[in-house]
């Protein structure tokens, strides 16, 4: 008897449906799987024997043949285990062939028939969703992931016994479909974080930290050891605008592929902040593996990713942030092929100027100037031109520390976040752009148009900063970003004089000799 | 005794090894020219030199083709002088560890003219750096040949600003005029070659080490008629360069600092072994006018007065927009942060109009950003040669 079953198989962070063909027949009775499978997925035949027994259904005495097509993808991963089941036991006829028409399963099998989560169900059932089935079956633990796609009924079950009843009864099936409530999910990110009003001067610091939220702009602070640029980079995510659904579903899928997604978190909502040790490694910053699954880079996607004490990084590991800083997506080539993620990330950098940390004061550092050279230039050229603000943090004044607290707390600063962010989000309907940061050059003249004076001054700071085309572009861009905190339509002056200032703070460090 | 025809001989003369400066200068004079110490049968120069320094000679004679090294020496385009030449620097004569022979590119240090030494700490402040520029470009404007190490920090800096001030600066090096120590500094070392010179006493090609730079510091003080300190570290090579200067007799002067700064320390010691005290180029013009220069000192003060620290009063700041020149009044001329410029406009701007403002002032040229902040942009002056030479 032939029979087959649908099911879906993750590439990158795409889904492709997959055909999952059993055909038993008479002969000498044997268990075979073909279609260029992994060795995990080679394996489901083990597990799917033993768990069919322990559930209670008899295995025949016959030749079982399976193939997973397309069987010229390489297969990975535990998820075809109850396709592979339940195609069994429709060759069988225990459950009727008709059930299997709209529907997609994907689950893993443990040996007493039970079903175990598996990463990447978000994917598939959008991908499900778009190839116009009506259901779904997963594991319970993911039903909830699953739920989050609308126009799709999800059932999460919990052993083949169930998958079974299900498909018996699949005209009015004996259970509900998992539900989400994606209001009350979101309403649980606004949990209390970290606060800016904890963080005591540190102004051009602070406004930095606006500037870059309001826009997505990478960030770079300088600043001798305890001076907060830790803690401000902590409190970030306290005033970077809220998600959309849009962006929570990429983020989710994303994390759904790595298996970061947890039971109770169907899916995230709040915008991720990851702060890798300077430790990591190539591959697990842009992602990696034999079959490459998402790295931190990517795992910050529509976040923050936070790099403290970047000189210690190796520099390697920061050059590979080059291209994904540009192209706002990893790419990574295997010989089976390429695989894209995206990301899109707020790249938060925090160093010391100098190995003891304290240069320009000269009564805490000796460090010789050669000593300074070498630490700075741990960060490469394109590397810095990347960055699209330059802070310095400065020492704190103890009569700052002692001060009452005045300084401005996360809501004011995200009310101010919130009027930029419509002015963007106005600018850039139906375009794909979400940031100001997004824009490339023929965006930036589209949307960023100078007047007469603007454009002058542009020339005097192209010439006499030195500037990169790159670093003209981003000027005008956090100009941009400049003028949307105050709801200006028009780029003046003064934005683009601040803007520039924050790229003055580079080459004061970096070309100190020029 | 010129040079000239000599000059192959004393060339080789300089480079035996294992006979002192004094048997050389006392063979000179004995013998009268170094090509008769060439020539000289070995019975002579054994009566005038004793028996090993004659084996020394003959030793050297052997692998040294007078004409060849010497041609290979002008083809790099190195000049040689010699103690006793007449081009040999008169102020170098006179201390008592004078080198015997002398690599020059460019020229020397003119006799004609007054020269200090600009020395100071190699990581130095921004203070530093502020006060380095300052003196090496007024003492150029002033007609003052800057002497110095050519190393980092304070010593380029003053030599920088008085090569930029179309002034003539030396730089005397711990390696072969034709090695570039250290190397960052090369444009600076090519500038020196061109308005200057480039000063060893060390062969060509010799590579810079440890042991040779405290024999360059008394070249240093020794070509200059007085020695300026900005900013030094107690124990540091700038003292010993001092120590050198107050043996050749040559006056010091100290640029105070802070009492509390540890670069301020090596200036504080020497004030209390009674170094003078530099508070402005006109005190080193002042104490210049002592050794035989006359200097216009009506003048000078005058002209010097009007523009040394004054920064540049005279553009009219009446025109800059209101936020502008309140920020442009807080600035000075040492470097301040915008957050720290914020705090002194009494706050009545925002951090963002004070960071627009100092971008604004610094592409009209009223400020200068610094690793440790905005300052005032001091414009250099034209050319100001206060100076009259004593002939």
């Amino acid at each position: 008897m032939y029979s087959t079953v649908i099911s879906g198989g993750i590439r990158g962070i795409y889904s492709y449906l997959v055909q999952v063909e059993v055909d038993t027949a008479q002969g000498l009775p044997g268990f075979e799987m073909v279609g260029y499978l992994g060795s995990e997925v080679k394996e489901a035949k083990e597990r799917v024997r033993v768990a069919l027994k322990n559930a209670g259904f008899a295995i025949p005495a016959e030749r079982i043949t399976v193939n997973i097509s397309p069987a010229d993808i390489p297969k990975e991963g535990t998820a075809y285990d109850l396709p592979v089941a339940v195609a069994i036991l429709s060759s069988m006829e225990i459950v009727p062939r008709e059930s299997l028409g709209h529907l997609l399963m994907i689950g893993e099998l443990g040996l007493n028939g039970e079903l175990r989560p598996v990463r990447g169900v978000l994917p598939v059932v959008r991908k499900a969703k778009a190839a116009g089935f009506k259901s779904c079956i997963v594991p319970k633990e993911n039903g909830k992931e699953g739920a989050v796609v609308e126009g799709i009924e999800v059932y999460g079950l919990g052993c083949l016994q169930e998958v079974a009843d299900f498909l018996r009864q699949y005209k009015a099936p004996p259970f509900e479909p998992a539900q989400v409530d994606l209001e009350k999910i979101f309403r649980q990110q606004e949990e209390k974080g970290p606060d800016f009003a904890d963080i005591q001067g540190q102004k051009e610091v602070r406004r930095a930290a606006e500037i870059a939220a309001a826009g997505f702009h990478h960030l770079l602070m300088i600043g001798p050891p305890g001076s907060g640029k830790t803690m401000i980079a902590k409190r970030i995510p306290s005033i970077l605008p809220p998600m959309s659904l849009e962006e929570s579903l990429e983020v989710s899928t994303i994390y759904s592929v790595a298996g970061l997604l947890k039971e109770k978190q169907s899916l995230v909502c709040k915008r991720p902040f990851l702060s890798p040790h300077h430790t990591i490694s190539e591959h697990a910053l842009a992602g990696g593996g034999k079959i490459p699954r998402p790295g931190v880079l990517s795992l910050s996607h529509r976040g923050v990713l936070f790099l403290d004490e970047l000189t210690e990084f190796k520099r390697t590991t920061l050059e590979i942030l080059r291209q994904p800083i540009e192209d706002k997506e990893v790419q990574i080539a295997r010989s089976s092929g390429t695989f894209t993620y995206p990301a899109s990330c707020l790249i938060v950098g925090a160093m010391n100027p100098c190995p003891c940390g304290y240069y320009p004061d000269r009564n805490h550092c000796s460090c010789s100037p050669w000593e300074i050279d070498r630490y700075l230039h741990k960060i490469s050229g394109p590397l810095l031109d990347r960055m699209d603000i330059v802070a310095e943090a400065k020492k704190v004044d103890i009569a700052e520390l002692g001060n009452e607290n005045d300084a401005e707390g996360s809501r004011e600063i995200l009310e101010r976040v919130m009027r930029a962010r419509r002015m963007q989000q106005k600018r850039f309907q139906g375009t794909g752009l979400s940031f100001n940061a997004d824009m490339g050059p023929a965006q930036v003249r589209k949307y960023c148009p100078l007047g007469t004076q603007q454009q002058k001054m542009m020339q005097q700071l192209f010439s006499s900063m030195n500037l990169s085309a790159r670093a003209y572009h981003k000027i005008i861009k956090v100009a941009r970003t400049i003028a949307d905190l105050e709801e200006s339509g028009e780029i003046e002056r003064r934005h683009l004089a601040e803007a520039a200032c924050y790229r003055r703070t580079d080459s004061k460090y970096w070309g100190r000799h020029r | 005794m010129s040079g000239g025809k000599d000059r192959p001989y004393r060339y080789w003369l300089t480079n035996i090894r294992g006979i002192g400066k004094k048997r050389k200068i006392s063979l000179l004079q004995k013998l009268g020219s170094a090509e008769e110490i060439f020539r000289a049968e070995q019975e002579v120069l054994q009566k005038a030199a004793g028996e090993a320094a004659a084996g020394k000679i003959r030793e050297s004679k052997k692998d040294w083709d007078i004409l060849a090294e010497y041609e290979k020496l002008c083809r790099q385009k190195i000049n040689f002088t010699c103690y006793g030449d007449t081009d040999y620097p008169k102020r170098l004569a006179e201390i008592p560890d004078a080198p015997f022979g002398l690599y020059y590119q460019g020229h020397l240090p003119s006799d004609r003219m007054p020269a200090v030494a600009v020395i100071g700490a190699r990581a130095c402040s921004e203070y530093g750096v502020y006060v380095a520029r300052e003196f090496g470009s007024k003492l150029a404007e002033a007609g003052i040949q800057i002497i110095s190490g050519l190393a980092m920090g304070i010593d380029g800096i003053s030599q920088e600003a008085a090569l930029a001030a179309g002034g003539e600066s030396f730089g005397i090096l711990g390696c072969g005029v034709d090695v570039c120590y250290p190397k960052c500094n090369r444009h600076l070392y090519e500038k020196c070659r061109r308005q200057g010179g480039i000063v060893s006493e060390y062969p060509p090609g010799t590579k810079p080490a440890a042991a040779l730079f405290p024999p360059r510091n008394r070249i240093i003080s020794g070509l200059s008629d007085l020695v300026v300190v900005i900013e030094a570290r107690e124990k540091s090579g700038t003292l010993i360069t001092v120590d050198m200067a107050l043996e050749q007799g040559r006056e010091v002067l100290a640029v105070p600092g802070r009492i509390t700064d540890s670069l301020s320390r090596g200036c504080n010691s020497l004030f209390r072994q009674g170094a003078g005290v530099a508070v402005s180029p006109l005190d080193i013009l002042e104490a210049l006018s002592g050794p035989g220069y006359h200097i216009n000192m009506e003048e000078t003060l005058k002209k010097g007065r009007e523009n040394v620290f004054s920064g540049m009063e005279s553009i009219p700041i009446r025109e800059l927009p209101a936020q502008e020149k309140q920020v442009y009044e807080q600035l000075e001329v040492l470097p301040r942060t915008p957050e720290e410029l914020w705090q002194k406009t009494g706050m009545a701007l925002t951090i963002q109009e004070v960071m627009g403002a100092l971008v604004e002032l610094c592409l009209k040229g009223f400020a200068e950003a610094r690793p440790e902040g905005y300052c005032k942009k001091i414009l250099a002056t034209k050319k100001n040669k206060g100076i009259m030479v004593d002939d």
